[in-house]
């Protein structure tokens, strides 16, 4: 019987970013380095934990957006041109440091790591990384959950309770679609919470959600047992929070483990730094230099003269900051057995893409931490919130607090001066479009096609990422001419379907462009 | 007691000819009838003019119009009669902040007018009134007339309201245009409300820092994480 059980809980989402036309590659971009640099890492560490017979759990929340990307076969096919320009690059870095050794082993390195990319994307999986986590889900290592359709801000969004209950049943029947189950969780976008949530929550079946330490802490009554025990909504679905402590340790940019200075250096890329000529054509877009995911330095300290990266004491660092989160958990847990009537559950949730991409031996240290965790020691015991409850399904009665896991812990971030604006055509496009629902109860032919692609263009334009981009002020364009241009879209369909005036060929080219969820029902906006 | 039914008969038949008369003449326009069957009852919520600092309780779902201002000759507008209407919206920042935003309908001035007089929108000043009803208290914030959204600094942390948007004459009348939703903002501390049957545990609170804000990439997601221009 262990002392506490750890729940790692990783959530992967991107917005929707897929265009017919070459204007958005960069943007694109986004998709392909996190499958290269975070997904693919992650299901290698994975499988090869599976293969060496360790025990353990983790919980993954895949967002339908990142669904719809992942099975989506012009994206597929984009990838693997992108793909195979990475690996004709690491081969042509592989001769030209032939001569350099502090960077011939790096480049070595990405040769490597890109080759097993394609067996694993291409080979294995024929392009499609879905199969990969029903895989690790068959095999009982992972509890694959949900979030929101659109991964759009809920507690903002709540004026009207259709426009949430869309997100949530349209996020549940697509993730359904592809796992052939109902997610026993749900990843709330941004753990973004209010009370009654939990009751639409309840009402498609789902069993557990996430909210931010104060979220749990500031509960109606007080939890007895502080983030350490899932609490019991009203709704009587449960509520876990995020233990700070464990957080801190890989997030913080000053405290945490990525920040080390063994560990390689984000901005120092061939794409800014080698010759035009050499690189442009693999740059994305072949105009503007950007990153290649070729980095050879570490992050080395606060000074702009970086020294070259030594995978080998990367990892051995990635080895040491494993075992010291373990060690930390296996203290609190201790601790915290002797105050408990049940071990404690520690719930450590990140975003996925902080490991390898951002972090990138973030997997590696992933890889460490499990096996150690499984090898090392018998205080602590990973586990799924899913099977927490089954163990204990009482838990105390309480409704959390209004939160989210942004900053300052509210709704700060997604409700300011440089996003405020977005809420005002939101809300009036989601009303419409429930009247819409309304009006045209079972509605056929061409006009179910305008009011599904209506619902759709809607869904788009409430991502929480478009706002969430206008507050941190990097591609503020295009958050802002996605919004415009789902809100644009969506206008021009709700006023010709009352009119019966529908373009035909505008509805098809929409139906193409922005095809998320092709099995969309309207409906889901009906009071 | 033929004679008396036949009296009677008539006398209602009178009545009915006579309240059909009245509403064919002076009954509410086509453009202010009520849009559907569906509509809530919200539309009944017309301020009233002879009491302005009482109003109907709002419905709490959505923000609603108190003044009817469709214009609907075309079906775009029988559909999306919100184009032309009048309402505020409130939405909880965080414990201590709420933002507004707002419309006015084109007929609102008008009405307000032909209701208080000529010039009255002018000598009336725009008013945000916050109704808190934890504390059953209410407070006005002048605003200006080109604004048409606020961030309104409330400071009360677990208490539900709602706010008025709305004119208030020199003489301190005021009228309300628009009721916005109801909001209940969020906690800001440890509850004090203890579960007898779940009293805390303080050697395990001891071990948390409450208000100790993770900061860096915490509060970062995905799409930051990929780039950093």
């Amino acid at each position: 019987m262990p002392k506490g059980y750890l729940a790692l809980v990783l959530h992967a989402h991107l917005p929707y970013v897929r265009h017919l036309d070459n204007q958005h590659l960069l943007e694109e971009k986004w998709f392909f380095e996190a499958i290269t640099e975070t997904y693919v890492p992650l299901i290698k560490v994975f499988r090869n934990l599976v293969r060496d017979n360790v025990d353990f759990r983790i919980t993954l929340s895949l967002s339908p957006p990142l669904l719809s990307m992942f099975a989506d076969p012009l994206l597929q096919k984009r990838y693997l041109e992108h793909l195979h320009k990475l690996r004709e690059l690491a081969a042509k870095e592989v001769a030209r440091t032939i001569n350099q050794p502090e960077f011939f082993s790096v480049a070595r390195m990405y040769q490597d790591l890109l080759e097993d990319t394609y067996k694993i994307f291409f080979q294995d999986y024929n392009c499609s990384l879905i199969d990969a986590f029903k895989e690790l889900e068959y095999s009982g290592h992972l509890e694959v959950i949900t979030s929101a359709a659109t991964h759009g801000y809920l507690p903002l969004l709540a004026l009207q309770p259709e426009a949430v209950k869309a997100q949530i049943s349209q996020g549940i029947k697509y993730f359904s679609s592809h796992f052939n189950h109902l997610p026993a969780g749900m990843w709330l976008p941004e753990c973004g919470y209010y009370p009654g949530l939990d009751y639409v929550l309840k009402e498609y079946g789902i069993k557990y959600f996430f909210v931010d330490t104060h979220g749990l802490l500031y509960a109606t009554p007080r939890p007895k047992y502080g983030h350490y025990a899932p609490i019991t909504c009203p709704s009587g679905v449960a509520a876990f929070g995020r233990d700070l402590e464990s957080s801190k340790q890989v997030w913080s940019s000053q405290e945490g483990y990525p920040g080390d200075f063994d560990y390689r250096e984000f901005y120092r890329d061939i794409g800014y730094d080698l010759d035009w000529e050499y690189i442009k054509d693999y740059l994305t877009p072949p105009t503007l230099r950007s990153d290649t995911g070729f980095k050879y330095y570490r992050i080395t300290g606060k000074t702009e003269h970086k020294l070259p990266y030594i995978p080998h004491h990367a990892r051995e660092k990635a080895a040491i900051h494993a075992g010291n989160f373990m060690f930390n958990r296996q203290h609190q847990a201790r601790y915290l057995a002797q105050h408990m009537d049940r071990p404690p559950i520690i719930v450590s949730p990140y975003d996925a893409e902080l490991f390898g991409h951002w972090w990138f031996e973030g997997p590696q240290w992933l890889d460490f931490l499990i096996r150690k965790i499984h090898f090392d020691q018998d205080d602590i015991k990973m586990i799924t919130p899913g099977q927490y409850l089954e163990m204990y399904p009482e838990s105390q009665p309480a409704t959390p607090c209004a939160s989210s896991w942004g900053a300052d812990g509210y709704n700060d971030v997604w409700l300011e001066g440089s996003n405020d604006w977005i809420y005002r055509p939101l809300h009036k496009a989601a009303k419409k479009m429930i009247k819409l629902a309304n009006h045209f109860p079972g509605a056929s032919g061409i006009t179910r096609r305008a009011l599904n692609q209506a619902a759709r263009e809607l869904l788009l334009a409430q991502s929480s990422d478009w706002a969430f981009i206008m507050k941190t002020g990097t591609m503020v364009q295009y958050a802002t001419e996605r919004t415009n241009t789902h809100l644009e879209r969506f206008e021009t369909l709700a006023h010709s379907i009352p009119e019966n005036n529908i373009d035909e060929e505008y509805l098809s080219k929409l139906e193409e462009e922005d095809n998320i969820f092709p099995e969309i029902n309207y409906e889901i906006y009906r009071s | 007691m033929l004679t008396l039914l036949t009296f009677v008969s008539v006398f209602l038949l009178v009545i009915v000819a006579s309240y059909v008369v009245y509403r064919v003449r002076f009954g509410p326009s086509p453009a202010r009838k009520k849009l559907s069957d569906k509509e809530p009852e919200g539309g009944d919520m017309r301020i009233n003019m002879q009491s302005p600092f009482k109003v109907k309780t709002p419905d709490f779902e959505v923000g609603k119009e108190l003044i009817s201002l469709e214009v609907s000759p075309n079906k775009s507008d029988f559909f999306f009669p919100e184009e032309n209407e009048t309402q505020i919206v409130a939405l909880v920042k965080n414990p201590f902040w709420i933002y507004l935003y707002w419309d006015i309908g084109e007929l609102t001035r008008e009405d307000f007018e032909s209701m208080h007089g000529p010039g009255s929108w002018q000598h009336s000043a725009p008013v945000l009134r916050v109704n808190n009803l934890t504390q059953q208290s209410q407070e006005d914030i002048f605003i200006n007339d080109a604004a048409n959204s606020w961030y309104l600094n409330v400071n009360k942390p677990g208490h539900q309201l709602y706010i008025e948007l709305g004119r208030k004459f020199p003489d301190g009348r005021f009228i309300t245009l628009a009721c916005s939703n109801l909001v209940s903002l969020p906690a800001a501390a440890v509850s004090s409300v203890i579960d007898p049957k779940w009293q805390p545990q303080e050697a395990v609170w001891s071990t948390i820092k409450i208000g100790d804000p993770v900061k860096g990439l915490s509060n970062l997601s995905s799409p930051e994480l990929q780039r950093k221009d």
